[in-house]
């Protein structure tokens, strides 16, 4: 009797991974004589193989079944939860009700997310602008040109790509550029600028500024970009601005819990010019997540800013 | 609690189910998929997934977003939704962005030395260049 389909499927399926590893690929012989004598060290490779497969099928069967068992107890917990979305949202409680009703007298921004991501949870959110930090750092450790990471062909394929580049211009991207730029430009700092005010934030406001300078790049090449923004100007700006935030940070926490007067005034709710640190720390966060925007772009496709 | 009651349930949060079932998804493609690149996307599926649980759990339908437009009135509990879990996904994205960036980056290192991006292919050459 011939097995259906679908069970000689899954039977390959649950059988994969040992199949792959016992039968290297033809092309490469070296690795089929060092398998080999792996197997000759390790014992006969019969038993080997099949112990192998084995864990292999085993291991792959409880994956599956922890995955179906996993999403029967989630739904199972979903189902008993208290109902959301409804007036009886149990995460209406004092929290919600403290940072609604007493926020914007507090901090004196309306929107009172930004109250709480940059002033009540600045600390938390200082941590999360280093974890930004170091991800570009990592990113520029990983991926920066230097010896072990770049061969001669690499930079011959990439200097004939650049001289290409310079010599026929994208005419489309170049016309919709001189429009877009600007435009993302401005909208960027305005929504840098408002994040007290309406939403959006330094977040938001930087990965548009970024945006903006990757299309830049891609429309008049990188040495456009030099021209106002390279190694010096990066490192700059991002150092500046992370020391600038825990600066004003590390006031706040000093001047509240000392009950001294912050110098920064609440100004009235509703003006651009209000509600203390909540704008240079928008500003300060903006230009580092642009940069790391742009950074992250550019050391993914040449590796060097 | 019957079958039907639960389904009920189940109807009544659906953006949770939903949630769950996209995170169930991306924990198969992080377990399932032999491809480094394609198990960085299930990580993303994960970190939605997150992000829909936390920001359906805030919200109230029927109550306006939190951002106060008439300041000269007291602002009440009854009228905006709870502005906590906005904070907590800002956050959330932010750090999945950059955990995102560090992953492709050391993918991309794996596959200029290994030339594959096949998990097991990675080991196998690894352990046969330390061992002989």
């Amino acid at each position: 009797m011939k097995a259906p389909k679908w069970y000689r499927k899954l039977e390959q399926w649950v059988e994969g991974d040992a199949r792959d590893l016992k039968e290297p690929k033809a092309h490469d012989e070296s690795i089929t004589e060092s398998t080999r004598k792996i197997e000759n060290h390790n014992g006969p490779s019969l038993i080997r193989a099949s112990r192998s497969e084995l864990i292999s099928a085993v291991s792959r069967i409880s994956a599956v079944i922890c995955c179906f068992v996993l999403l029967v107890v989630m739904m199972f917990t979903v189902a008993f939860m208290p109902t959301t979305s409804t007036e009886s949202n149990v995460t209406m409680n004092e929290t919600a009700k403290r940072y609604i009703e007493q926020g914007m007298d507090e901090v004196g921004a309306t929107n009172l997310v930004a109250n709480i991501i940059l002033v009540y949870r600045g600390f938390d959110t200082y941590g999360e602008s280093c974890v930004l930090f170091l991800g570009a750092t990592a990113v520029i450790m990983l991926l920066a040109n230097d010896r072990k990471n770049e061969t001669e062909k690499d930079r011959a394929a990439q200097r004939l790509s650049d001289k290409l580049d310079a010599k026929i211009p994208n005419q489309v991207l170049v016309d919709v550029t001189k429009v877009l730029m600007p435009v993302l430009l401005l909208y960027g700092a305005y929504i840098l600028c408002n994040g007290h005010l309406s939403p959006g934030g330094g977040f938001a406001g930087g990965s548009l500024i970024g945006g903006a300078m990757i299309l830049c790049e891609n429309a008049y090449g990188v040495n456009k970009v030099r021209t106002f923004f390279g190694h010096t100007v990066y490192h700059a700006v991002k150092v500046g601005a992370l020391v600038f935030y825990a600066a004003l940070i590390m006031y706040t926490i000093f001047v509240g819990s000392n009950g001294l007067e912050n110098i920064f005034p609440k100004g009235t709710p509703g003006s651009l010019l209000s509600a203390g640190i909540i704008l240079p720390i928008n500003i300060a966060v903006g230009l580092e997540v642009a940069c790391t925007m742009y950074a992250f772009y550019t050391y993914f496709v040449r590796g060097e800013l | 609690m019957s079958f039907l009651q639960l389904l009920h349930n189940l109807d009544i949060n659906r953006y949770e189910a939903a949630a769950v079932c996209l995170f169930v998804i991306g924990l198969c493609g992080l377990m399932f998929n032999r491809n480094l690149f394609k198990k960085i996307i299930s990580m993303e599926f994960m970190d939605a997934a997150i992000f829909l649980f936390l920001t359906c759990n805030g919200g109230v339908i029927g109550h306006l977003a939190p951002i106060i437009t008439d300041p000269s009135a007291a602002p009440s509990i009854e009228v905006y939704t709870n502005p906590l879990p906005a904070g907590l996904v800002l956050t959330g994205i932010v750090v999945s962005v950059s955990f995102t960036a560090f992953g492709l980056a050391l993918t991309l290192r794996l596959y200029k030395k290994y030339h594959t991006l096949n998990i097991d292919e990675i080991i196998r050459k690894m352990k046969q260049s330390e061992e002989y």
